[in-house]
């Protein structure tokens, strides 16, 4: 059985969405686990099972794999999926060939200022590998990030546990043949798309930050300067949620014209 | 060995005073591990082992607990202690009460509108048994508090654990009058300090006290009028809450710096 952990926020936007895909691509049995915050709980019935929560998104995820591994077996698998992410094709055949080498497999955002870990828009494992590390999406441990300061993120500390296991995992990268975000629209493996930008269209990654053309050069006044940056900031959120609402609104159509357009 | 595992986080103003607190009251052989974010790390000095960590506490708090682990064996101590938290007493014959009675002791800080989880502020188990439940210090799993608000906070996911595993915990509770505040200048068992008021940003419990709504909902015009006018006092009542608070903060704080312990007269 593959357990399907996934947190919805506030939005149901992507619920129907997520899940017709779902039950075209997802070859194996499955169920699905949902974590519904802010959404009416009639969405519910879109999902097998759905687990009351609130707060942090690595604290809900941790919480949904507690639940699933009070029923599952060690045998079972355990797939993590954001949101607004979803399978474009079937991904079992790559899991089965996957796991035969490593324990672990997901995504790694190396596009965003080369992320080490693992993300939870797609991660799978065996049960019994979440049980014995034990898994857990906390950020912690830090590297360097792109403006020379060490970071962090959701992720990190599942990452560091592997290290200290001294487990493999599988990357998961992003193969966009076309990029209409440095980021965000992204699908990886040719398998999963995360639209990245499905419950926070206003936020910007580093990697937005780091590819940005320099708005504020060095003349001027620091308030001046500040000033730019903030009217920067301001304009790309405001393409970005432009671009992530006619990105859904194709999507949401149904097809695969939108496809097209990213791989 | 007892490993104490503790987070600082932009100020070092509590390093010096919980270590001396420790090492006045930890009557066995123990090691610090330290989380100093934002901190000089010349600070370092005061710990035996200095963690770098970035991002919110529940995260620090794994973390910090994944590398103990690493190198603790299962009969050692895992002591969680807030970064503005500290041994008053020594605690470790109620801890060592409390470990025969239940695998892990914890604050819980019941008069935070009837909070039911247990609080990192002080908790101790074996690594044994942080091994064995997976213990996971993030929110997550929820509760209705007392006021039948469904909430949820730093650990969360550790009491569902334990309710899971069916593995009981022993409660320390609040043992000082609330005078001062409802929550903050804590103490725990006669044994543990928080002082918990370094934020300034109001608790649940210190919202509990807030002025309740004049009604008049559903009137028109007067009914809008009555909402401007709680949203009005609301913010005044939280604004004068919050310097109340940081107020005394600073004031208990600079006895507890002078050293002795004449101040625990204010909170007792």
């Amino acid at each position: 059985m593959l357990h399907i952990a996934t947190a919805h926020y506030l939005s149901p936007r992507w619920i129907e969405i997520q899940t017709r895909y779902l039950r075209e691509y997802i070859a194996a049995p499955f169920q699905t686990w949902a974590s519904l915050e802010g959404i009416d709980p009639a969405y519910g019935v879109h999902f097998d099972r759905t687990v009351e929560q609130l707060g942090s998104h690595a604290g809900k995820l941790n919480h949904l794999a507690m639940e699933i591994l009070e029923e599952a077996s060690d045998d079972d698998l355990l797939m993590f999926l954001d949101g607004d992410a979803f399978p474009i094709a079937d991904p079992m055949p790559f899991i089965a060939d996957s796991l035969a080498k490593a324990p672990l497999i997901a995504v790694r955002r190396a596009e965003n200022v080369n992320s080490p870990q693992p993300h939870p828009c797609f991660c799978v494992t065996t049960v019994r590998t979440w049980r014995s590390l034990p898994g857990d999406w906390s950020g912690g441990p830090t590297w360097p990030g792109g403006q020379g300061w060490n970071v962090t993120d959701v992720g990190s500390l599942l990452m560091r546990k592997l290290e200290l296991a001294g487990l493999p995992w599988i990357e998961v990268l992003r193969s966009n043949r076309n990029n209409l975000d440095p980021l965000y629209f992204a699908v990886y493996g040719d398998l999963v798309y995360h639209h990245g930008a499905g419950f926070r269209a206003e936020k910007l990654a580093a990697t937005h930050r780091a590819s940005a053309e320099d708005p504020a050069p060095m003349r001027g006044s620091s308030r001046l300067r500040r000033r730019r940056w903030i009217e920067w900031e301001r304009a790309k959120r405001e393409r970005l949620a432009d671009q992530s609402a006619r990105v859904f609104e194709r999507i949401e159509r149904g097809g695969t014209d939108w496809l097209a357009e990213l791989i | 060995m007892l490993h104490i595992a503790t987070t600082h986080h932009i100020s070092p103003r509590w390093i010096e005073i919980q270590t001396r607190h420790i090492r006045a009251h930890i009557s066995v052989p123990y090691r610090t591990w330290a989380s100093i974010q934002l901190i000089d790390p010349s600070y370092g000095a005061h710990f035996d082992r200095i963690i770098e960590q970035n991002g919110p506490l529940a995260g620090k708090l794994n973390h910090l607990a994944v590398e103990i682990l690493e190198e603790a064996s299962d009969d050692d101590l895992l002591m969680f202690l807030d970064g503005d938290a500290f041994p008053i007493a020594d605690p470790m014959p109620v801890v060592m009460e409390g470990l025969q009675a239940a695998p892990l002791v914890a604050v819980r800080r019941a008069e935070n509108a009837g909070d039911p989880q247990p609080h990192p502020c002080f908790c101790v188990s074996s690594v044994a048994t942080w091994r064995e439940l997976a213990g996971d210090w993030s929110d997550g799993y929820p509760w209705s508090d007392e006021r039948g608000r469904r909430v949820t906070d730093v650990g969360a996911n550790l009491l569902r654990r334990l309710e899971l595993s069916g593995t009981p915990w022993v409660q320390l509770l609040r043992s000082n009058p609330r005078r001062l505040d409802p929550l903050a200048f804590a103490i725990y068992g006669g044994v543990i300090y928080h002082h918990g008021a370094d934020a300034g940003e109001l608790s649940r419990a210190q919202r509990e006290r807030a002025p309740r709504p004049l009604g008049g909902a559903g009137l028109p015009l007067l009914g809008a009028a009555a909402a401007r006018f709680d949203r009005a006092r609301l913010r005044l009542w939280s604004r004068r809450a919050q310097r109340t608070c940081l107020l005394r903060s600073e004031l208990l704080y600079a006895k507890i710096q002078q050293g002795g312990s004449d101040w625990l007269a204010d909170v007792s």
